[in-house]
């Protein structure tokens, strides 16, 4: 995933000299390309005054980006571990999501704010999931992808959008290989082509069908769930998978037809299960499909505790394959 | 009765110092009232006679309610209280009564950081030979500004306790020079950052009175469509982003824009605005750093007024100087007299075309005082009485009047002629502002999202 992000970031770059990035240790020479070696050699093409190295600020990174989307650019900028965005919240939450609204619709923000998430073995402030954070503030859209194909295709959109952005990477799912690579990383394999293409924002994605349980999820949490289908398909269950693919905006109706076809749904997050993007999304079905529910809606989330550091603790808090497959079978077998 | 605070609906009147008959000068206490919040002595806005007084002393009244009569002459008849509501606006003052609401320790400290009100220039940089010369219009003109916006402040203050604007305001009188002086060194296409206490900064830059006057009265006619409000005034055509009323968080904002400026080449600056007390914030630290190693084209312009809310510059700051700062991330600060709107032109000029050179930001403290509360309902008990009154004695405004009859560059006529066309240039926008169309309820949902 992380040279199908390099490849978007490459492609806008080329196509628009107004797409600059801003980052720590991003295009340093001899350096990483960021924590995570998304921006590695972009700084080589595109010089520095494109790809800038930011003081370890990050308020400042996300208020110069704002600032310099209100200018006219249209900034990309990154946090090392999304844990960071807590030091940019005031300049995300207070100035670039609400700027427009607050100039009576005569501004705009065009920037993406890209931040790794999820649970590595790095314990409590390097391994949260973020997204409902965001999820709840008007004016900030997010996205979360879960392959390279998607990752390429909604960085590209996210880039051309007039809005704040705050793009979701999860740290498992940058690959394999590489010398940033995760342990215990897939190795997520897809075909990303080298030409242009773009998602649209709010389109869900329904990544295996099926009649008996709708499993909606995304990031980390949608090949979790995928592999527990496969599991639920040996005795004869068979589970719709889909994945978000955007929070904000959410494709409602892609998980209202599912729901109203299966009557059961299990909602997967990585992130803690109080005030997750689940609970919305499980407001919003009961709301909306009450009539076409056969079974309480389950949410299979992390518990409501920090990230714990020992593999053995982590295993337990990131919800499994099989916690999946046992949310998903006592919603099935319901009275 | 005035609108004593957002959060105050009704007062109780602690006794008249008045009688009926009496002759009421204009600023003259009027009658003592006791809130919930506070206790304080009204001052008459108007000069006129007593005519009757419909509240008595230990009664409550409620907001915006009549509770006197004032007249213009001794015997003038009216058609009673019904007919003939008393014009209902007045002066708070900030004399010290036994409302117990501050706390001894905090006032005496006051007393004792009573500082002189002259300040002493520290780094200030020789004189330029090529330091721009004021015009005579130059001068005239920014005059008349900073007397639009007094003028302007006056105005919604008096609308604010008629209870006719809804909200709240952080007004800035007192402050004119700083905003004016920095404003007037301005180019089209630059831009500024503001603060919770915008309405200055907004009349310098050039954004219409008219629309700032919707803005308050939350007409779809303001500057920001009603969504805005007083903090988050600003009209980018005009050079001003919507003020950030975070302490601190329009500082990266403007180190951004600079950025924009810079990358997209164009001539252009940014004058970011804030007080003292957001130097101590670490946007402030992480956005003037950032535009230190990237010569940004922005002026840091610190309007230290000596308070931050309530709380003394020497409570919260170790070093004397906010300009001392500077030294932290290898930029020049200096230290002006903020009440001297000449002397910030000139020191402004310095710092933008610096800024517009290449050569990076600069951090300009100018000091200043705000003449009024820190927010509606601020008393300003927190305040000696000898520093306030010795700050008035240097009011930026009648200062500069003064220097203008001395050089013969104003005529005492035109004093009034100024005063009399802004008034109706008030009266006009106040008129608009009322006339305009309110928002829909369902604005409320538009403008969230760039479609």
């Amino acid at each position: 995933m992380v040279e199908a992000l390099r490849e978007a970031l490459r492609e806008e770059m080329r196509r628009d000299e107004r797409v600059i990035l801003l980052g720590e240790d991003i295009g340093v020479e001899g350096g990483f390309g960021g924590a995570f070696t998304v921006t590695l050699g972009l700084s080589e093409e595109f010089g520095h005054r494109r790809v800038i190295d930011t003081p370890i600020s990050e308020a400042a990174i996300a208020g110069v980006a704002t600032g310099a989307a209100l200018g006219g650019l249209r900034p990309v900028a990154d946090v090392q571990y999304g844990d960071f965005l807590f030091l940019a919240m005031d300049q995300l939450a207070n100035n670039a999501a609400k700027l427009r609204y607050m100039s009576g619709g005569k501004l705009t923000v065009p920037m993406v704010f890209r931040a790794p998430v999820g649970a590595t073995t790095r314990g409590a402030q390097h391994g949260q999931s973020l997204e409902a954070f965001f999820m709840h503030v008007p004016g900030l859209k997010v996205a979360c992808p879960s392959n390279p194909y998607d990752a390429k295709g909604l960085l590209k959109t996210a880039v051309r959008d007039d809005n704040p952005v705050i793009f979701f990477e999860h740290k498992l799912l940058y690959g394999s290989k590489g010398s940033r690579k995760e342990k215990g990383g897939l190795q997520v394999l897809g075909v990303v082509p080298e030409e242009e293409y773009l998602i649209p924002f709010g389109q869900a994605k329904v990544l295996r069908p099926g009649r008996d349980a709708t499993i909606v999820a995304n990031l980390l949490m949608v090949h979790k769930s995928m592999q527990a289908a496969t599991m639920l398909a040996d005795d004869g269950i068979e589970a719709e998978v889909i994945d978000v693919r955007t929070l904000v905006p959410l494709d409602w109706s892609t998980v209202f037809e599912s729901v109203e076809k299966t009557g059961k749904l299990i909602i997967v997050e990585e992130d803690n299960l109080t005030g997750g993007w689940g609970a919305e999304v499980a407001a919003r079905i009961a709301d909306s499909c009450i009539d076409y529910l056969d079974a309480p809606i389950r949410r299979v989330a992390a518990p409501d505790t920090p990230v714990p550091f020992a593999p053995v603790m982590e295993n337990f808090y990131v919800p499994s394959a099989e916690k999946i497959v046992a949310a998903v079978n006592a919603v099935v077998s319901w009275r | 009765m005035p609108d004593l605070g957002q959060t105050v609906a009704e007062g109780k009147i602690v006794r008249w110092l008045k009688q009926p008959g009496d002759r009421v000068e204009k600023g003259e206490p009027l009658f003592e009232v006791e809130t919930d919040k506070v206790t304080m002595e009204v001052e008459a806005f108007r000069a006129g006679y007593l005519h009757e007084i419909l509240v008595g002393g230990g009664e409550i009244a409620g907001a915006a309610t009549p509770i006197a009569i004032l007249t213009d002459s001794p015997n003038e008849s009216h058609g009673g209280p019904s007919s003939h509501a008393p014009e209902p606006g007045f002066k708070k003052t900030s004399s010290v009564t036994a409302s117990g609401s501050v706390p001894g320790v905090q006032r005496k400290h006051a007393r004792r950081r009573t500082t002189s009100p002259a300040p002493e220039r520290v780094v200030a940089p020789p004189r330029s030979t090529t330091e721009p010369k004021l015009t005579t219009d130059q001068k005239l003109g920014m005059y008349r500004r900073m007397v639009l916006c007094r003028m302007f402040e006056e105005r919604v203050y008096y609308l604010f306790l008629e209870g006719r604007l809804p909200g709240t305001i952080h007004q800035s009188q007192g402050q004119e020079a700083s905003a004016v002086g920095v404003c007037s060194v301005l180019e089209p296409g630059d831009m500024i950052t503001s603060t919770h206490r915008p309405h200055s900064h907004a009349i310098a830059r050039g954004v219409s009175v008219t629309s700032l006057m919707a803005e308050l009265f939350a007409k779809a006619t303001g500057c920001c469509r009603g969504k805005g409000g007083s903090m988050h005034v600003g009209d980018r055509d005009a050079g001003m982003l919507p003020a950030i009323a975070i302490v601190g968080g329009g500082i990266p904002l403007a180190a951004g824009c600079a950025l924009s400026f810079q990358y997209l080449k164009q001539p252009n600056i940014v004058a970011c605005f804030f007080g003292e007390g957001a130097t101590n914030i670490g946007t402030f630290h992480e956005g003037v750093n950032i535009a230190a190693i990237w010569d940004l084209p922005v002026v840091f312009v610190c309007e230290n007024n000596r308070y931050a809310a309530s709380t003394a510059v020497e409570k919260v700051m170790k070093v004397r100087r906010v300009s001392e700062r500077a030294a932290a991330y290898g930029i020049p600060g200096e230290t002006q007299d903020g009440n001297d709107v000449e002397v910030v032109y000139r020191a402004m000029a310095r710092a933008a075309a610096r800024a517009r050179d290449g050569a990076g930001p600069t951090l300009l403290e100018l000091e200043t005082y705000r003449l009024a509360g820190h927010s509606r309902s601020d008393p300003g008990h927190y305040r000696a009485a000898e520093e306030v009154a010795g700050w008035k004695v240097r009011d930026p405004i009648a200062a500069y009047e003064t220097r203008l009859l001395a050089e013969g560059l104003l005529r005492p006529k035109a004093v009034a002629e100024i005063r009399s066309a802004i008034d109706h240039e008030l009266d006009e926008a106040v008129a608009r502002a009322e006339q305009g169309p309110e928002p829909r309820p369902e604005d409320c949902l538009s403008d969230v999202f760039s479609e």
